[in-house]
C-alpha cells in the first residue's frame, strides 16, 4: 500500500482533457493498493515487479533530457501509411495534416466515447485499467471515416529510467477499413502503460498488430480493448518479447454477436522474465465467430503464462469459436502456464479449444542434423518457422521491423 | 558393381549398439566399396533401422562397441551434421514434417553446408533455385512442393522424392535409404527407384534397407544381406532376395543359434 500511495503522491495534480478519469483512477488504487496474488487473474504474477514499476518516476514534460534508445527514423515507412511517432507532447498531431478518411476526434466526441467504453469495463483488468486511468495524460483519439483502406503505424517510444502511460482510442466507421500497426520498444529500466480502446461499427474490417520488444529490463502493462459491432472484420496479432515483466491483456466484446475475431499471438521470454497474456472474448449476441491461435516459447528460467477466457451467455447461440494454444518449453528450467476459460451458457454452440506444451522435437532436430544442418541453425530455423506463422499475419509489411532477428538473437 | 580393386569406403566391424538400454547391434560386420549397391534385408526388429540410424549418429542410439570406419576416418566420433557433410545420407523411413519451414530453405541451407564442405562455392536463394529446378527432374517432382513446409501435407511418395531430390542435392558418398519403398505405389516405386540409379556411381556406395524383393528388382543389388537379432546372418547375391521372397524367414530360427552360417 505504501508504494502506492508513494506513486499516487508522486503524480502531477489531475488536469486536462482527462482530469476525471485521471481521478477515478487514483481513487480506485488508492482504496485497492497492489493486486493480490489470492485474486486469481493475478495468481502467477510476481507483484514485486509491480512495486518496481510503481517506483518509476513519470516522464518528464520535456523528454529532450531523457533517452531513448530506440532509432526508428532509418526504418522505411510501410507503403501509402500514416506514421506517427510518439515521443512528445501528443499535440503535434492537430499540427499535421492527416491524409483523407483519418480525423482527430474532438474533446466532446473523446468524452461520449470515453464514457461509452467505461460501460464495457468489465472487458478491461481493473488495476492495469487504474493504473492507466491515474497517470495517462494524453489521448490519441482517431476516427477513420472513409471505407478506402487507412494504414496507421503508430511508434511508441519508451524512456529511460521513467514511467510512461500513453492512451490511444481509434473508432472505425461504418465500412471503413482500417490497418494498424503499433511498434513499442522498451529503454533501460522504462515501463509503459499502454491502453487502447477500439470501437468498430457495423461492416467495419481492422487488421491490427502490434510489436512489442523489451530490451530485457523494462515492464510493459498493455491492454486493448474493442468492441465489434454485428458484422465487422476484427483481427489482431501481437509479438511481445523480452520484457522483465510484461502483462497483455486483449480483450474483444462482440456486443450483438455476428461479427468476426482472430486473434495471433507469440510470446517469447528468456533469462528470468515473466510474460504473460491474458485474452477474453466476449459474444453478447447470436453468430459470433471467433479464432484464437496463441504461441508462446519460454526459454532459460522465464515464466509464460496464458489465459484464454471466452464467454458465451445464453443469447450467443450459434457462435462458433475456436482457441488453440502451443507452447515451446526450451529449457527445463522454464515454466509455462496456458490454461483455457470457457464459459458457455448458450447450448447450440461450438467451441473448440486445445492446448500444447512440448520441447523443440527430437526428431525434427535429427532430421536437420542429418541434412548437415548444425544443432544451433537447426534450432534457429525451427523456432523461426515456429514464430513466422504468427509474424506473417502482422499488418503493414512487418519484415522492415526485423522481428525475427530480434526475437532470435534475444534466445 | 562389384570391383575388387575399388577403396572401401565403409567398414563396420563388430559394432554393438542399443537404444534405451536395450541391445539391438550385436555385432554387425560389412564391408562397402566404392560403386556397390548392398541391400539389407530381414523381419521387423531384426536391427535394419538401427543399424542406419547409428550410421547416421541418431542421438537415441547409443554404440556400445565396435568401429565404423569411413573414408579412412572414425566415423562414429562425428556429429550427425558432420557426417552428413562429409558424405553420408540417411534417406528416412518416415520424414519428418517440419511446419514452418521453407522446404527451398531447408534444401538450400542442407546443400550448402556440404558445398562448403567440398569446398564448392555456396548458393544464394537465387543461383539455389536455379540449380534445384534441374535436379527436380531425377526424381519428376513438381516445383511446387519447393515452396511448402518441409513434407508437411506430403503424400509419402512426395516425402519419398523429396528424400531422393535430397540425395541428388548433397551428393553423398554413402547412401543408406531406410525403407524407401514403403508406401509407394508401383509408379512412385519405379520413379524413385530411377532416381537412386541415376545418382549411383563407381564413386559412390548405396545401402537399401529393405523388406520386399520389389525395389531390387528396380535396383539391382551387387550383395544381399539378411539380418537377424542384430547381426548379420548371411550374405549373398540378388539370388539371396528371390530365395527370401519364396522361404520368407523362418530358417533364421535355426540359423541363428549358429553364428557360423554368416
Amino acid at each position: 500500500m505504501v508504494v502506492t500511495t508513494q506513486w499516487l503522491e508522486s503524480l502531477a495534480e489531475p488536469s486536462g482533457l482527462l482530469a476525471d478519469i485521471q481521478k477515478i483512477g487514483r481513487i480506485y488504487l488508492s482504496e485497492s493498493g497492489l493486486p493480490q496474488s489470492s485474486n486469481e487473474e493475478w495468481r502467477f504474477a510476481n507483484l514485486k515487479k509491480l512495486e518496481e514499476f510503481l517506483s518509476l518516476k513519470m516522464e518528464a514534460t520535456n523528454r529532450k533530457d531523457k533517452n531513448t534508445t530506440f532509432e526508428t527514423s532509418s526504418i522505411h515507412k510501410a507503403k501509402d501509411s500514416l506514421r506517427i511517432v510518439i515521443d512528445k507532447d501528443f499535440t503535434f498531431l492537430k499540427t499535421i495534416e492527416l491524409p483523407q478518411g483519418i480525423r482527430l476526434l474532438s474533446n466532446e466526441e473523446i468524452r461520449g466515447f470515453l464514457n461509452h467504453m467505461v460501460a464495457e469495463e468489465s472487458l478491461l483488468e481493473k488495476w492495469q485499467l487504474a493504473i492507466n486511468h491515474a497517470s495517462a495524460r494524453q489521448i490519441i483519439a482517431i476516427h477513420i471515416t472513409n471505407s478506402n483502406k487507412q494504414k496507421i503505424e503508430l511508434i511508441i517510444k519508451t524512456l529511460e529510467d521513467s514511467l510512461c502511460s500513453n492512451r490511444l482510442l481509434i473508432v472505425v466507421d461504418q465500412k471503413a477499413d482500417l490497418e494498424l500497426l503499433e511498434v513499442v520498444q522498451g529503454s533501460n529500466s522504462s515501463a509503459n502503460s499502454h491502453l487502447v480502446e477500439i470501437y468498430l461499427r457495423e461492416e467495419a474490417s481492422m487488421n491490427h498488430g502490434l510489436i512489442a520488444l523489451g530490451n530485457g529490463n523494462d515492464i510493459y502493462l498493455g491492454q486493448t480493448a474493442v468492441v465489434q459491432e454485428p458484422n465487422s472484420n476484427y483481427a489482431f496479432t501481437s509479438v511481445v518479447s523480452n520484457w522483465k515483466f510484461l502483462r497483455f491483456c486483449p480483450s474483444i466484446n462482440q456486443i450483438k454477436g455476428k461479427a468476426n475475431t482472430k486473434l495471433r499471438g507469440l510470446q517469447v521470454s528468456q533469462e528470468e522474465q515473466q510474460l504473460s497474456t491474458h485474452s477474453k472474448m466476449i459474444f453478447n449476441g447470436p453468430q459470433g465467430r471467433f479464432d484464437q491461435l496463441q504461441k508462446t516459447l519460454a526459454a532459460d528460467k522465464s515464466h509464460s503464462i496464458f489465459n484464454g477466457k471466452i464467454t458465451v451467455p445464453k443469447s450467443a447461440q450459434k457462435t462458433d469459436a475456436s482457441q488453440l494454444s502451443r507452447n515451446i518449453l526450451l529449457s527445463r528450467k522454464a515454466r509455462i502456464d496456458t490454461k483455457p476459460e470457457l464459459e458457455i451458457i448458450a447450448d447450440d454452440v461450438k467451441c473448440a479449444h486445445g492446448a500444447t506444451v512440448s520441447q523443440l522435437q527430437e526428431d525434427e532436430l535429427f532430421y536437420m542434423q542429418s541434412r548437415g544442418i548444425s544443432t544451433h541453425q537447426s534450432t534457429q530455423i525451427l523456432l523461426k518457422g515456429y514464430f513466422q506463422e504468427i509474424i506473417d499475419c502482422l499488418p503493414l509489411n512487418p519484415s522492415r521491423w526485423l522481428v525475427i532477428d530480434k526475437l532470435l538473437e534475444s534466445i | 558393381m562389384i570391383n575388387t580393386d575399388a577403396k572401401i569406403i565403409l567398414d563396420i566391424s563388430d559394432l554393438h549398439a542399443e537404444v534405451e538400454n536395450q541391445p539391438i547391434l550385436r555385432g554387425v560386420n560389412l564391408q562397402i566399396r566404392a560403386g556397390e549397391i548392398h541391400a539389407i534385408m530381414g523381419r521387423n526388429g531384426s536391427g535394419k533401422s538401427t543399424l542406419a540410424k547409428v550410421l547416421a549418429g541418431h542421438p537415441a542410439y547409443k554404440v556400445i562397441s565396435g568401429k565404423v570406419i569411413y573414408q579412412g576416418k572414425d566415423l562414429l566420433s562425428f556429429e550427425p551434421e558432420e557426417r552428413s557433410r562429409l558424405g553420408i545420407f540417411l534417406g528416412f523411413q518416415y520424414p519428418i514434417e517440419i511446419p514452418g519451414v521453407s522446404n527451398l530453405e531447408f534444401l538450400r541451407v542442407s546443400s550448402n553446408a556440404r558445398r562448403k564442405k567440398l569446398n564448392k562455392k555456396e548458393l544464394d536463394t537465387f543461383e539455389f533455385e536455379d540449380h534445384v529446378r534441374n535436379k527436380l527432374s531425377i526424381v519428376q517432382m513438381d516445383p511446387a512442393f519447393l515452396d511448402r513446409s518441409v513434407n508437411e501435407g506430403f503424400s509419402g511418395g512426395e516425402k519419398k522424392r523429396n528424400e531422393i531430390l535430397q540425395m541428388a542435392l548433397l551428393e553423398p558418398e554413402v547412401s543408406i535409404l531406410d525403407e524407401t519403398d514403403s508406401g509407394l505405389d508401383i509408379d512412385a516405386l519405379r520413379i524413385v527407384a530411377a532416381g537412386v540409379n541415376q545418382l549411383s556411381t563407381p564413386t559412390t556406395a548405396t545401402i537399401l534397407i529393405t523388406h520386399y524383393q520389389r525395389l531390387l528388382n528396380e535396383i539391382t543389388p551387387d550383395f544381399v544381406h539378411v539380418m537377424a537379432s542384430g547381426k548379420i546372418l548371411r550374405t549373398g547375391d540378388k539370388k539371396l532376395a528371390l530365395q527370401l521372397e519364396k522361404s520368407g524367414y523362418d530358417w533364421i530360427d535355426n540359423d541363428s543359434t549358429n553364428n557360423d552360417l554368416t
